[in-house]
């Protein structure tokens, strides 16, 4: 029952006066609206018995009394600063500077440079660094030397976290209906450049001002990669790039495949092992995405001489291990996890094998998912933001799908094993929500200890796996 | 009852804010004094249990110390701490809602067995005492039928008596979201009581 303007001058409603009772009783409402509402309560019966009522419960709120503090609540918090203030003055403080972002960044510039030198001859690496400084039109008759491109495909990782080589790229280029890659023949793609020649430029990059900062992230082929699109890809990346920002950015290419199709039967044969042995339903976001295949050249044997060129390698950090990996020609691209087969005949039973081992992660060394582990006191945690605590089946297995996710979704994410069950995830702030929700709503994370109060703009969020 | 907050900074908590930043111990332990027991109840009303209210407290405090030079002072010391506590609080309640280990009866029992051993009060004759006993759980159990978010704000204005706009900065919303926001829970709180009244014939 309403009372609305009963009396003369109440032009309050009961709904506003039973929500400003509650600051009447407060006593701190104006004086004006006290007038308001005591001129509306008299005249509002349902109002006054919402008054009452509001008041008696007030009045049991009054009784709660405050919790007296438990006996050397002080002493003890005074212990525990104390303690807490040696170990930080013993920690050397981690460095969560770009440094740390090294082989995200440089892995961005080795795919650069593999397709770039995949279209270029294979002994001018070392002049690369010139034609560079080339427009585009040099560059793309440069190109007009190249006589073959070899790409390896990979999928995205499935559920179970397992990436698999594409054996026959023309298939999946070009008739998509196809969903089974191993019933074929491994055979390389080979791209006839002479075919492009002709080609206007079919990318609007390719006009843009030769200092354009980014490439693309990624191009949709709409499932029907071309040979001439792979041509395009290639001219894409600006010839700016490796001196810019963009370096981090990989090059891949989403095809409309849904790698869940794919029979998990044909799965486990083609990588020679149960694939059963872990289980995350949770995953359906990874799955819901569209499958993107990363263009690994095929880089021919004349090629790792030139890859390891000292105008390459004198870019790396000094001392890193990553820079050591890439002599020995064994590094692999951190998103990438099959070996650039330089030597085919050898690696091939390797890339076989699930590329991580419990072992490799617990004696702290590198690891070939492409994360450099280094040993971080377990203790030492000032500059984590959130810690995210996750149970898994598989640490190595989730450690993947967790990277990879990020790696893929968001650009800058900078991520590293900080011990063997831990993850260091550094993100921009813009990235919290979107970070945050994989790994909360996504993989069922809980989020253990937080520090809301971060100026940076940068986000660390630690992941602690657990094994279920 | 309610706690007596700093509204404005002075001049001598400036100092000890400076000083802390350095990590000064000394000036860090002066500028949390006097909030560790609102610190406390804000973390046991919130957790509903002394044992939790005691680690998360002091968890609170030495989140603040680690996070000290990062304090902005665009808020107050008090409010900061505030947000500081209830950050902690809510993950914590996610976190166990998460594992599914927590059951509020459990919780319930534990609450009221406090309550008798901590408001025997020397005037109050022992009907007294079990009749307030009995009030105060009721509210208590009403409370926390309410989501985290509305019990938050419900504890913050009802229980520690803080003002809209410093509940707007400890929550990190604008006025408008806080005021409907509090004026929500407190339609739901009130319901639960009337509830729970009803159910025992009050």
């Amino acid at each position: 029952m309403r009372h609305i303007q009963q009396r003369k001058g109440d032009f309050m409603k009961c709904e506003e006066c039973q929500e400003a009772i509650w600051d009447y009783l407060d006593e701190t409402l104006s004086e004006e609206d006290v007038l308001q509402l005591e001129t509306h309560l008299n005249g509002c019966g349902d109002c006054q018995a919402e008054l009452q009522d509001i008041k008696h419960i007030k009045g049991s709120i009054q009784q709660i009394q405050q919790k007296e503090l438990p006996q050397d609540y002080h002493a003890n918090l005074m212990k525990r600063l104390e303690a807490e203030q040696e170990e930080a003055n013993k920690i050397v403080p981690f460095g969560r500077t770009k440094k740390s972002k090294t082989w995200l960044r440089y892995s961005g510039l080795v795919a650069a440079a593999l397709v770039l030198f995949a279209v270029g001859t294979g002994e001018d690496l070392l002049h690369l660094k010139k034609d560079l400084d080339a427009d585009v039109k040099q560059q793309t008759s440069q190109q007009q030397e190249t006589e073959e491109i070899s790409f390896y495909m990979e999928t995205a990782p499935n559920t179970e976290g397992e990436r698999f080589v594409v054996e026959d790229l023309n298939q999946l280029s070009f008739t998509m209906d196809s969903v089974e890659p191993t019933n074929n023949v491994a055979e390389d793609i080979a791209v006839d450049m002479e075919q492009t020649i002709p080609e206007p430029p079919q990318f609007e990059y390719l006009q843009a001002p030769l200092n354009m900062p980014t490439i693309p992230q990624s191009i949709s082929a709409g499932g029907n990669a071309s040979a001439s699109d792979m041509a395009s890809i290639s001219n894409a990346i600006p010839p700016t790039m490796e001196q810019s920002g963009a370096e981090e950015h990989l090059m891949s290419v989403e095809i409309g495949l849904d790698s869940s199709t794919q029979p998990i039967q044909a799965q486990e044969e083609h990588l020679g092992m149960p694939i059963t042995d872990y289980s995350m339903e949770e995953h359906e976001m990874i799955l819901n995405t569209p499958t993107t295949y990363h263009f690994v050249p095929h880089v021919e044997e004349t090629a790792s001489d030139s890859f390891v060129s000292d105008s390459f390698v004198s870019e790396q950090p000094q001392g890193n291990s990553l820079s050591e990996s890439i002599e020995s020609s064994e590094y692999v691209m951190p998103i990438l996890d099959t070996p650039i087969p330089t030597q085919a005949s050898e690696q091939e039973t390797d890339s076989m094998q699930p590329r991580m081992m419990m072992n490799e992660i617990e004696t702290g060394i590198e690891t070939d998912f492409g994360v450099v582990v280094a040993e971080i006191p377990a203790n030492h945690l000032e500059k984590m933001d959130y810690l995210v605590e996750i149970d898994v089946a598989n640490i190595e297995k989730a450690c993947l799908i967790v990277q990879d996710y990020l790696m893929e979704e968001i650009p800058y994410a900078d991520v590293n094993m900080i011990e063997t069950r831990k993850m260091r995830v550094i993100i921009e702030e813009k990235d919290r929500t979107q970070c945050m929700k994989y790994l909360l709503d996504g993989l069922g994370g809980i989020v253990t200890q937080s520090l809301l109060e971060d100026t940076d703009e940068e986000i660390c969020i630690d992941i602690l796996f657990h094994t279920i | 009852m309610n706690q007596k907050h700093i509204k404005e900074k002075n001049i001598e908590e400036l100092k000890w804010i400076e000083k802390a930043k350095l990590g000064d111990m000394e000036s860090f332990e002066k500028l949390i004094v006097s909030h560790e027991k609102m610190v406390y109840n804000v973390a046991y009303r919130m957790m509903n249990n002394q044992e939790d209210a005691l680690d998360l407290s002091q968890e609170v405090f030495i989140k603040a110390f680690r996070k000290m030079k990062d304090f902005n002072e665009k808020s107050s010391f008090s409010t900061w701490i505030y947000r500081i506590t209830v950050n902690a609080c809510i993950d914590e309640m996610r976190k166990r809602k998460g594992k599914q280990n927590f059951s509020i009866d459990q919780v319930l029992e534990g609450e009221n067995g406090n309550y008798e051993q901590q408001f025997v009060s020397k005037e109050e004759t022992p009907e007294e005492t079990i009749l307030k006993q009995e009030k105060q759980s009721e509210i208590l159990n009403a409370l926390n039928t309410l989501s985290e978010e509305h019990k938050t704000v419900i504890i913050l204005r009802e229980l520690q008596g803080l003002s809209y706009e410093e509940i707007a900065e400890t929550v990190g919303m604008t006025l408008g979201t806080v005021k409907s926001r509090i004026s929500r829970a407190r339609i739901h709180l009130k319901t639960e009581i009337l509830k729970i009244w009803e159910r025992n014939k009050h």
